[in-house]
């Protein structure tokens, strides 16, 4: 009995050093490429097959902030962008999302909603090219931005469905009973509520548009310059450590947000739970 | 209102396509773009591949995530790994890309450790994990992308259902370790996470950036096929771009009425 | 549905909108029928999008620190540098497709086969380089300037740069300058996995050059595109790449991207061999510590491809003047020398010295001579004109289809 008891614990202490071998493995996992990312925009020289950098230079930062080949342009192009679809997408999300919920055909209309979603962002741009020639929106900014917005609003009614359950149906009819009107019961009733969900949808279909590649370039045309199309650009000279300098940024402010608040990124997991 | 819109959005895309492969620059009305891309443009090789690099993907992914969350338990909850995981889901394809050439790359980051080690001489020793025909990179690049979230998803879920007491009530009615993972554990997170895991799918399928920077030649990514197509300097592959968008839409849209149908019907939502 | 009117409104206002064209903003006048003192008053203030390929940092240096200081102080102008290559004829034929009366961009860099896309789809304005004071000295004599592959330039394009595809080797690693493709082959399969090219434009051009190689005569190769001839001499190639295949980097089961990615790996130490389309890269690559001191170019006995790369104004630019303006500054001795400079970019320079007057013409002679590469007298002789375009579009399907995906 005391020897079960010796080997029960015996055990547990095995799975405890277990669990602390690999949590601290799979942090270390995670924190080397961001370091690498790091490291990379400050490097010099660093040839192979030294594992650290032969030299470190503060170049690609002074580049970076001297506001010397449009980087500072492409950082507040980006910005200005993402700000725009985030707030466009989550209102039209928000607004669309209820009204597929209520409705009869919802499968039929959340499949139609979702469909900029599903077919890759490449494909988006292909067949949207044409169309945004013709009005004119090619290689302008708010070309960039409308197509972004139809990604990220496609997403935000799927985010967003999963708010309109039979909990808010049922408070808002009980507002209406009590004679609140239509405006009251959006500004008083709905909104409050989904306050939390709405931050969510604000970071993320932010995040779309931050991180966006294919369209800036498909529609953007060259004209439009962000983030993501200069760490592209820069890997294909061969420039790496100016890449991971756009890197660094692209990355930091995502990052600095989701430590701050993780529920951010927490959406889908509530929707899959609350599917009960 | 904002249905129509949705509707609009599908039109726009018609109207798109049918000028798209009614012929550009003064071709007339022509069937031959779309028999090329059919029969020869090796577009279900792309198609395929970029299938098989989904599933492959997802399906590393989902083991990966739900060891960790088996293995490390709750302490997913406290300590620095309970933020670090969150991490990589602020990182885009384009730096996971950058990223990967310098750490799988042949005189990257695995290939440096490997030369310290003593097992390689140079770095053309090194195995081809970028640029490579199985698409390898482009693997290891998605699965480090998106098994965090997975992570977090199942741990979230492992919460919200209570699976540990459900495992505890399995065990007391006499199940074994084994029989209360397969019977218990594993259909409640799985079936919980299959909604996510489809969307997470979607979007593996029409991966971009970091096919585009690490992948081969050939094969290549659906999306990437596409957009080559249509920026080539040859410019009689532009009409077969638009004809394989119009084909990888038309795909997605039966797939998605092929899911509609099987989907189980979720509880009616009043007006 | 009770949607439905509003679904068709919907559905018609689209219609409506993708339908009519874009209203013609046209304010252009034809700058030809303006002397050019007035071309440079129509330019002052004027933003050029100019679209090139900004794969190569000693390039976008000259342009950043040289050309587009230059254009803002002299004259005004604002140079825009746009990245682009390959998918410029792309770009420009949706613009023509959708009606679009005025580009977004206003100059190119034609590179390779562009030249002649660009004049099928009617994208470039000209004739326009003889208004241009510094067309003077361009040595338009030279057929490798006057023709682009094997098309007559008749003034659509102005020339920039002159080339010679060159092989680079690590001397120290290399002893004996393999300079035959038999000589290349022996080598390579003494060597295996030392060598490869790439698969987009300077590789295909290495191909294109043993063309010439296994051709009966050199002659078969000018003029119009054989479908014969191309086969024939394909078929031949791809026998010689088929000998080489199992001895190639990786075992010839994949090939770098670009031409970027074998520098890569020939600065890596991983292949004893590159390939550039710049004669003068080698002497740059060392100076900025990329290649070994030990490297060296040089062209195959056999002949290597010659070419041309110029500029272009499109057609439906909104900037003609300002971009004839860059364009002459770009052609100008001052332009075309500091770009002749090893250091800065080492490319060659399309005047013609005789036209030149004294001074410049010594100047030019005076440059700091390649020391890693021969000299562009002694290159001439193995210098192979481009054959015509379609040999090119061919070469990349055929490669893509019979080599890589095997």
């Amino acid at each position: 009995m005391v020897s079960g008891v010796a080997v029960a614990s015996a055990a547990g202490a095995n799975a405890a050093v277990i669990r602390a071998g690999s949590t601290s493995l799979l942090c270390v996992l995670i924190a080397v490429p961001l370091v690498l990312l790091l490291l990379l925009s400050v490097t010099r020289h660093w040839s192979y097959p030294g594992l650290w950098p032969d030299a470190l230079q503060w170049s690609q930062w002074r580049v970076m902030l001297s506001g010397d080949r449009g980087l500072l342009d492409a950082l507040v192009s980006s910005l200005l962008i993402a700000v725009i679809v985030a707030v466009g997408a989550t209102t039209a999300g928000f607004l669309t999302s209820q009204r597929i919920a209520g409705h009869r055909r919802r499968g039929v209309l959340l499949m139609l909603a979702l469909l900029p979603f599903a077919i890759s962002p490449v494909v988006l741009g292909v067949t949207l090219n044409y169309g945004f020639i013709r009005l004119q929106l090619a290689a302008s900014l708010w070309g960039v931005i409308l197509a972004q917005f139809l990604f990220a609003y496609a997403y935000a009614v799927l985010l967003l469905s999963g708010f309109w359950n039979t909990r808010i149906a049922a408070l808002s009819e009980l507002a209406e009973s009590i004679g609140a009107d239509r405006f009251q019961i959006w500004w008083r009733v709905r909104l409050p509520l989904a306050a939390g969900l709405l931050g969510v949808s604000l970071f993320q279909t932010f995040l779309i548009s931050w991180f966006d590649f294919a369209l800036a370039r498909l529609i953007g045309a060259g004209r439009v310059q962000t983030l993501p199309l200069l760490v592209f650009d820069y890997f294909g000279s061969g420039d790496f450590r100016l890449a991971a300098a756009c890197g660094v940024l692209l990355v930091g402010l995502p990052l600095a947000a989701v430590l701050l608040n993780r529920r951010l990124l927490a959406w889908p997991l509530t929707a899959a739970s609350s599917r009960v | 209102m904002l249905t129509a819109g949705a509707v609009i959005l599908a039109l726009a895309f018609a109207g798109l396509y049918s000028v798209g492969v009614l012929g550009l620059l003064s071709e007339s009305w022509t069937t031959a773009h779309w028999r090329y891309v059919l029969f020869e443009s090796g577009v279900w090789s792309a198609l395929g591949f970029s299938l098989a690099l989904t599933l492959v993907t997802l399906g590393l992914a989902t083991v990966a995530a739900l060891a960790t969350v088996l293995i490390v338990d709750m302490r997913v909850r406290r300590g620095p790994f309970a933020v670090l995981v969150y991490a990589p889901l602020a990182v885009p394809g384009i730096v996971a890309a950058l990223l990967s050439y310098q750490i799988l790359g042949d005189a990257g980051l695995l290939s440096r450790m490997a030369h310290a080690v003593g097992w390689i001489r140079s770095p053309a020793e090194f195995p081809a994990l970028v640029f490579d025909r199985l698409g390898v990179g482009i693997i290891l690049t998605h699965f480090a992308m998106i098994t965090p979230f997975f992570v977090i998803l199942f741990d979230r879920l492992f919460e919200n259902e209570r699976v540990a007491e459900l495992r505890q009530l399995a065990y007391t009615l006499g199940a074994t370790r084994m029989q209360a993972l397969s019977r218990v554990v594993l259909p409640l997170l799985l079936v919980r996470a299959l909604p996510v895991c489809a969307v997470y799918g979607v979007v593996l399928m029409g991966a971009f950036e970091v096919p585009l920077l690490i992948g081969a030649r050939y094969p290549t990514m659906i999306s990437v096929e596409i957009y080559s197509r249509f920026a080539s300097y040859d410019l009689t592959a532009r009409p077969q771009a638009y004809a394989m968008a119009t084909l990888y839409l038309l795909l997605v849209l039966a797939a998605w009425s092929v899911a509609l149908r099987w989907r189980p019907r979720p509880a009616q939502t009043p007006r | 549905m009770i949607e439905m009117p509003r679904l068709l409104s919907a559905a018609a206002l689209t219609v409506l909108l993708l339908a009519c064209s874009p209203s013609s903003d046209d304010s252009t006048v034809d700058p030809r029928s303006l002397d050019w003192p007035e071309i440079v008053k129509a330019a002052r203030g004027e933003t050029v999008y100019f679209v090139m390929w900004t794969g190569d940092p000693a390039i976008n240096r000259y342009m950043r620190e040289f050309v587009v200081p230059h254009l803002h102080k002299r004259h005004g102008i604002t140079l825009e540098i746009v990245p682009g290559q390959a998918d410029i004829p792309s770009m420009l034929m949706t613009e023509i497709e959708a009606g679009q009366t005025v580009s977004s961009m206003d100059m190119v860099w034609i590179n390779g086969q562009v030249f002649y896309q660009l004049r099928q789809i009617d994208a470039l304005y000209g004739p326009f380089t003889s208004k241009l004071p510094n067309d003077l000295f361009v040595d338009w004599d030279n057929p490798m300037i006057a023709i682009d592959f094997q098309q007559r330039v008749n003034g659509y394009e102005s020339p920039w740069g002159n080339v010679q595809l060159l092989l680079i080797t690590d001397t120290e690693r290399v002893a004996h300058l393999p300079r035959t493709p038999r000589a290349l082959a022996e080598w390579i399969h003494a060597h295996p996995g030392r060598f490869t090219i790439d698969s987009e434009f300077t590789g295909l051009s290495f191909l294109k050059s043993l063309m010439y190689a296994f051709a009966d005569s050199p002659q078969e190769l000018q003029g119009s595109f054989d479908r014969n001839v191309y086969n024939k001499l394909k078929n031949r190639v791809f026998e010689w790449v088929r000998g080489v295949r199992a001895d190639l980097w990786r075992e010839g089961r994949t090939f770098p991207k670009d031409v970027s990615q074998l520098h890569q790996l020939f600065a890596n130490g991983e292949v004893d061999f590159t390939m550039s389309f710049n004669d003068g890269e080698v002497d740059n690559k060392v100076a900025v510590g990329l290649f070994p001191k030990t490297a060296r170019a040089y062209a195959l006995k056999t002949g290597t491809l010659q070419n041309t790369h110029y500029l272009g104004i499109v057609a439906r630019s909104a900037h003609k003047p300002a971009a004839m303006v860059v364009a002459n500054f770009l052609i100008s001795p001052e332009a075309q020398l500091e770009k002749l400079k090893p250091e800065v970019w080492g490319d060659g320079t399309v005047l013609a010295m005789e036209r030149l007057p004294a001074p410049w013409r010594s100047r030019f002679r005076n440059v700091p001579g390649r020391s890693r590469a021969p000299e562009r007298d002694a290159l001439q002789l193995f210098a192979r004109p481009e054959p015509a375009p379609q040999y090119m579009i061919r070469l990349d399907e055929d490669f893509r289809n019979e080599i890589v995906r095997q």
